[in-house]
């Protein structure tokens, strides 16, 4: 089995003062990910080393860190892929790092925050608390379907190179997500987001250099997400974004009649 | 407001590509146009910078294209500039610095060619 | 927490390496704005010097003909070739007409990236045959 090197930045506030990189020898086999040679080289050779993982299978995020210079997932990556004798790992660009490859994403996440990624309904009450399903469309759900598959993993705001210099812009982490929020039939909130996307290091600080989407494990393509925002502030300010009705609840099911050929439910057993 | 600037940003640009396009053809590319259109061999020559001067089209676009050059560029620059320094007391300093220092060149690039053109005493 | 973020700074742009055409078209951009801006503050000077009659204008012209100063010309009409053009196609892409429908993505991603690298690729072989064009002039070859 080839054996590859690993060059892997690590730090301990503890103990050091400034990062520093260590090596380790890794005995691969194929399709083996850069999250097995971690878990390897933990287990067999050096157990202080520490990252984030959880689900080892490119949904959630958590494993995001930069290698060979490209920021990706650990569990997506095979080593054997990278075509490289020696792999460098670091943890993610533009964060503060905790340990090791684990970066402090909170300003990331108080950027999203900030942004009211949520529904947002005009009747604030609503926005808790909806009587039922909202109906949309499957030509409604495709304007921003793919910007919901955003896990939050921080590679895009590692690789882009205005968040490289402006610690104030949000980043095109939570810009997109504004943006799926903007753009979904049951919400109302572009009102609410407008003021801060529009903003100093909002939108406008991008510049389409589209590093985010290059990288994005998920395909979510936030560069798209954020031109296509821009247009509608564009449009707004000109005050020709067209407006359509908010979406309504959908019908309760209660309310619709089966077919004869079904039969009945059976009866609960817990009678409450 | 940012959008609104934005926009003034795309706005500019179309003008400063058509003006500027115009006056580094008149200037510079006489060799390869000249065949198609009239310019002059020397245009930095006295003669033909007096009667540039005097040509009242030359002289509005001069002055457009300044503006939407100064406005674009300086907006440019404090994009660039607020993004490396963040924060309330820096972007007011660069936003007052870039607009004070546009107002400063527009002054004196419009006086130079109004000047030019209004007290220029006729040949 | 570690209070220096790593944020890789202007020097990070440089070193990062393993960029798309974007990425490296974004710092061009940023470059040649700097470098017409500063041009034109200088242009400004230059010019006001005609109003001090056909002698101080004659020196001026004197003072910026030089082979150096006619190779920075060309850069500088080099630089506005190539920040005309990228600008016309970020215009397209920052209102979102080149950078296609939300789609669901499917692996391999071809996302905006793929979709407006026509137009970046055209735009650039035109600014390209233009700077050639500039340099024929230059060069007296016209």
């Amino acid at each position: 089995m080839p054996l590859m090197e690993f060059v892997i930045q690590r730090f301990n506030r503890e103990t050091d003062s400034e990062p520093r990189w260590e090596r380790y020898q890794v005995t691969t086999h194929l399709g083996m990910t850069v999250l097995e040679a971690l878990h390897q080289i933990q287990e067999q050779q050096d157990a202080s080393l520490a990252w984030r993982y959880s689900c080892r299978m490119g949904i959630c995020g958590s494993c995001a860190m930069i290698i060979n210079g490209k920021p990706g997932l650990a569990c997506n990556t095979q080593v054997h892929d990278l075509n490289a004798p020696i792999v460098h790992v670091q943890p993610l660009s533009n964060f503060s790092v905790v340990k090791d490859l684990v970066p402090d994403l909170t300003p990331m996440f108080e950027k999203h925050s900030s942004l009211k990624t949520y529904l947002v309904r005009q009747d604030a009450s609503k926005t808790e608390a909806l009587e039922g399903e909202l109906a949309q469309s499957p030509d409604e759900l495709m304007r921003y379907l793919q910007f919901s598959h955003c896990t939050k993993c921080g590679a895009c705001m590692a690789a882009c190179p205005t968040v490289a210099i402006d610690s104030a812009f949000l980043g095109p982490m939570p810009l997109a997500a504004a943006h799926r929020y903007n753009v979904d039939s049951r919400d109302e909130g572009f009102e609410a987001r407008k003021q801060k996307v529009s903003a100093l290091h909002g939108a406008f600080s991008c510049h389409y250099a589209a590093e985010c989407s290059s990288v994005c494990p998920k395909g979510v393509d936030p560069a798209r997400a954020i031109q296509l925002m821009k247009r509608d502030l564009i449009l707004d300010l000109l005050k020709l974004r067209q407006k359509s009705a908010p979406a309504s609840l959908a019908p309760s099911p209660s309310a619709a009649k089966p077919s004869d050929d079904i039969p009945q439910a059976p009866e609960f057993t817990v009678k409450t | 407001m940012q959008s609104r600037y934005w926009f003034w940003m795309l706005l500019s640009a179309p003008v400063i590509l058509i003006l500027l396009g115009w006056h580094m053809a008149i200037m510079h590319l006489e060799g390869l146009l000249g065949h198609m259109v009239s310019i002059s061999a020397q245009p930095l020559a006295w003669e033909d910078v007096m009667a540039r001067g005097r040509n009242v089209f030359v002289v509005t676009s001069y002055v457009l294209l300044l503006g939407a050059g100064l406005f674009h560029g300086f907006f440019g620059l404090r994009t660039i500039l607020m993004e490396y320094w963040p924060g309330k007391a820096a972007e007011k300093v660069i936003s007052r610095s870039c607009l004070v220092a546009g107002i400063i060149l527009f002054s004196v690039g419009t006086y130079t060619t109004l000047t030019f053109h209004f007290f220029l005493p006729a040949p | 927490m570690n209070k220096e973020a790593a944020r890789l700074g202007v020097y990070g742009w440089l070193r990062s390496g393993k960029r798309g055409i974007e990425g490296y078209l974004f710092l061009l951009h940023r470059i040649t704005g700097i470098a017409l801006l500063a041009f034109l503050c200088m242009h400004v000077f230059v010019s006001l010097t005609r109003l001090f009659g056909e002698q101080a204008w004659a020196w001026a012209m004197a003072m910026t003909h030089s082979v150096l100063i006619e190779l920075l010309e060309y850069a500088v009409f080099v630089a506005f070739i190539f920040h005309a053009f990228n600008g016309i196609r970020l215009i397209a892409i920052e209102l979102g007409f080149v950078v296609g429908r939300p789609a669901e993505p499917v692996f391999p991603y071809k996302g905006s990236i793929t979709k407006q690298r026509p137009l970046t690729i055209t735009i650039m072989v035109v600014a390209g045959v233009l700077i050639l064009m500039g340099g024929l002039e230059l060069l007296r070859l016209t």
